[in-house]
């Protein structure tokens, strides 16, 4: 006789570790594709899509998306005193600017990679270093000035590298962003 | 740092102009939680409509508009309010703008990201009318650098009040012996930092393998002899002033390390796995030219532009009058008293000595000089004889040669390269009729390099 799933089951630990990484590849996927030239029901369903993704990776271990981003990531004390600063109403509300503003650089990022639209990417590097500054994403807003300094030369050869670090960092602070605000919204 | 609201600041009006709208909430938030009163503005159009509707006692302007460029705004703001002060906010690739923006009028300026105990900081400097400032007059050093009533030196009091207020990176420049450490130090004392540490660190005197380590600090185990973990500099100067002397001898690998401290504020000492964030404030010094040291390839250009914000140029003591005598007076009392000895002032020919030397060595050799008067002798006046035999076997300066049309190397050949430098200046000066600007361009350097020699040489070359 097969036992019916209950809300508190959870795979094992491989199991899980599999999937997150499962679901991180897929976020960052379809948060790196240029959804400008998209059908709008299709990115409509991207981001139904991103929405599971992400309850699910809270589901798999509401902690880590909450509490743990990885350190690499995100300097969770520069994060905590912002949202304090904001306070509990002003939160969630920040959280959706964030976000929005994170994906607007990213999808003016993705159409100005290639051939290198040096103006846009010298602005977009200009929003996100002070962006990822004041979220406390180090990692993020050292990539963001590195961008920047080959933007100002103009050194096609030097993109390349940058941006593939800084689009998946950059996707996966859209996904914790967009968690926290899922938790936001839950807590309240 | 959390900046604490303050009742004064409820009388301070800000205007925020910045258009990307999470960093409007978030730079909103800092502000009012710090207690100032907020209007925002996402363009430019939007904040000329703003300053026309009413006055704010500080604009927060971001250089990246989608509308107009900041630096014209900028001068649009103060020809609509002078009284306004305008602080600039850039990211890294725009920091040439923002040092043309301090001279503009900008009143500071501030690098993305932005730490919110320094906009806070800014704004007070900004407005003292709400803040109790300090007098310079009661906090600038009594230091034997500092005494002296001559017109460069009161110009210098007032410049080091102006930017003590500010967060702005302050460039020393000035020969040995000018007193550059006890301007950084009066920078520091009379600034909001001064209850935080001042921490000095001479670039040349410590040899370069070790220099990131005692800049950044280092972990236990990261390299042999790293037997424990160590702050560093930057990290110990937390919440105050990081004094970087000969900043120019610095190694070109750690120019990049501290060009990325300035960019992010963060610090991450030798073995550490994670970057740790620090708020101080930087002034530099260097005894020779940074320009020409960047036309060298001996130091960053970006890392000049980045640090050579409010330079202060340290007057060598042969331009600075009778300042010479009143430091010898003030040394000769302070050393008496320390030595046990009772001297009584300075006698016309060595008054006279004094005015004619060029001190080479500035203030440290007035210094010295008065010193070993006071322990070699018994007190009194001080007389000729009792001064150091090189000092009082020196010739009389004399003014060089202008070298003749016909000169050739052979006239040159033998010199000292400081000496040659002034023969070839004055030559071209004679040439064109003592004009500055003229010389200037046959001689290829900026007018003002030119007229910051003719004054080290007192005046004339």
């Amino acid at each position: 006789m097969t036992r019916t799933p209950t809300a508190t089951d959870r795979p094992e630990m491989a199991d899980t570790e599999e999937l997150q990484a499962a679901l991180r590849s897929v976020l960052r996927q379809v948060q790196c594709l240029d959804t400008s030239s998209l059908d709008p029901a299709l990115v409509f369903g991207l981001s139904g899509l991103t929405r599971a993704c992400l309850n699910l990776q809270m589901h798999l271990d509401p902690q880590m998306s909450y509490d743990h981003p990885p350190t690499d990531l995100l300097d969770r004390t520069t994060f905590d005193r912002l949202l304090e600063l904001a306070g509990p109403d002003t939160t969630a509300d920040l959280l959706d600017r964030v976000v929005e503003d994170l994906q607007s650089v990213q999808q003016k990022m993705i159409t100005a990679q290639k051939p290198p639209q040096w103006d846009v990417l010298r602005s977009q590097s200009h929003i996100l270093i002070g962006l990822a500054g004041a979220v406390g994403a180090v990692s993020l807003q050292g990539l963001s000035q590195d961008l920047s300094h080959i933007a100002n030369a103009q050194t096609s050869a030097g993109i390349d590298p940058v941006l593939s670090q800084l689009m998946p960092t950059l996707a996966d602070l859209i996904g914790f962003m967009q968690a926290q605000r899922i938790a936001t919204v839950a807590a309240q | 740092m959390k900046a604490a609201a303050d009742p004064r600041r409820a009388r301070i009006n800000v205007l925020l102009v910045e258009d990307t709208t999470s960093l409007q909430l978030i730079y909103r938030s800092i502000l009012i939680a710090a207690g100032f009163v907020v209007r925002v503005a996402s363009t430019a159009t939007e904040a000329m409509a703003a300053l026309r509707d009413a006055a704010a006692d500080a604009v927060v302007l971001d250089l990246v508009l989608p509308d107009r460029d900041g630096l014209a705004l900028m001068q649009d703001i103060l020809n609509l309010r002078p009284e306004t002060a305008v602080i600039v906010v850039t990211a890294h690739g725009s920091v040439n703008k923002a040092v043309e923006a301090m001279r503009l009028g900008a009143h500071e300026f501030l690098v993305k990201p932005i730490d919110d105990a320094r906009l806070v900081a800014a704004i007070g400097n900004a407005t003292p009318r709400t803040a109790a400032r300090p007098s310079a007059q009661t906090l600038l050093p009594a230091d034997s650098a500092f005494i002296g009533s001559s017109d460069v030196m009161q110009r210098l009091h007032s410049k080091i009040t102006s930017v003590a207020g500010s967060m702005a990176t302050v460039f020393i420049t000035g020969e040995s012996g000018t007193g550059k450490e006890l301007c950084a130090q009066a920078v520091h004392d009379t600034s909001p930092r001064a209850t935080g540490p001042f921490i000095a660190l001479n670039c040349g005197a410590i040899p370069q393998d070790l220099l990131e380590s005692e800049v950044f600090g280092h972990m236990k185990g990261s390299f042999t002899g790293a037997i424990s973990d160590k702050p560093g500099a930057a990290t110990a100067a937390d919440g105050g002033t990081l004094f970087l002397d000969e900043i120019c001898e610095m190694a070109m690998p750690l120019q990049t390390k501290l060009l990325r401290f300035l960019q992010t504020s963060t610090v991450q000492p030798v073995g550490a796995t994670r970057p740790r964030k620090v708020n101080v404030r930087i002034i530099c010094a260097t005894n020779i030219d940074p320009m020409e040291a960047v036309r060298r390839g001996q130091f960053r250009e970006d890392l000049y532009y980045r640090l050579f914000v409010v330079p202060i140029h340290m007057p060598p003591l042969r331009a600075r009058g009778e300042d010479v005598i009143e430091i010898a007076e003030a040394a000769l009392q302070r050393f008496s008293a320390e030595e046990g000895r009772v001297f009584t002032g300075l006698d016309t020919q060595v008054k006279a000595l004094f005015r004619s030397h060029r001190w080479p060595g500035n203030v440290r050799q007035v210094l010295n000089v008065i010193r070993n008067v006071v322990v070699l002798n018994d007190g009194g006046v001080v007389h000729l004889h009792m001064l150091p035999d090189d000092l009082r076997d020196t010739p009389p300066p004399a003014a060089p040669e202008p070298v003749a049309g016909g000169t050739g190397l052979d006239g040159l050949v033998g010199r000292p390269m400081a000496e040659i430098e002034r023969m070839v200046i004055a030559a071209t000066l004679h040439r064109f009729n003592g004009s500055v600007p003229k010389a200037a361009r046959v001689l290829e350097i900026s007018p003002s390099t030119l007229y910051r020699k003719l004054e080290a040489w007192g005046g004339t070359a």
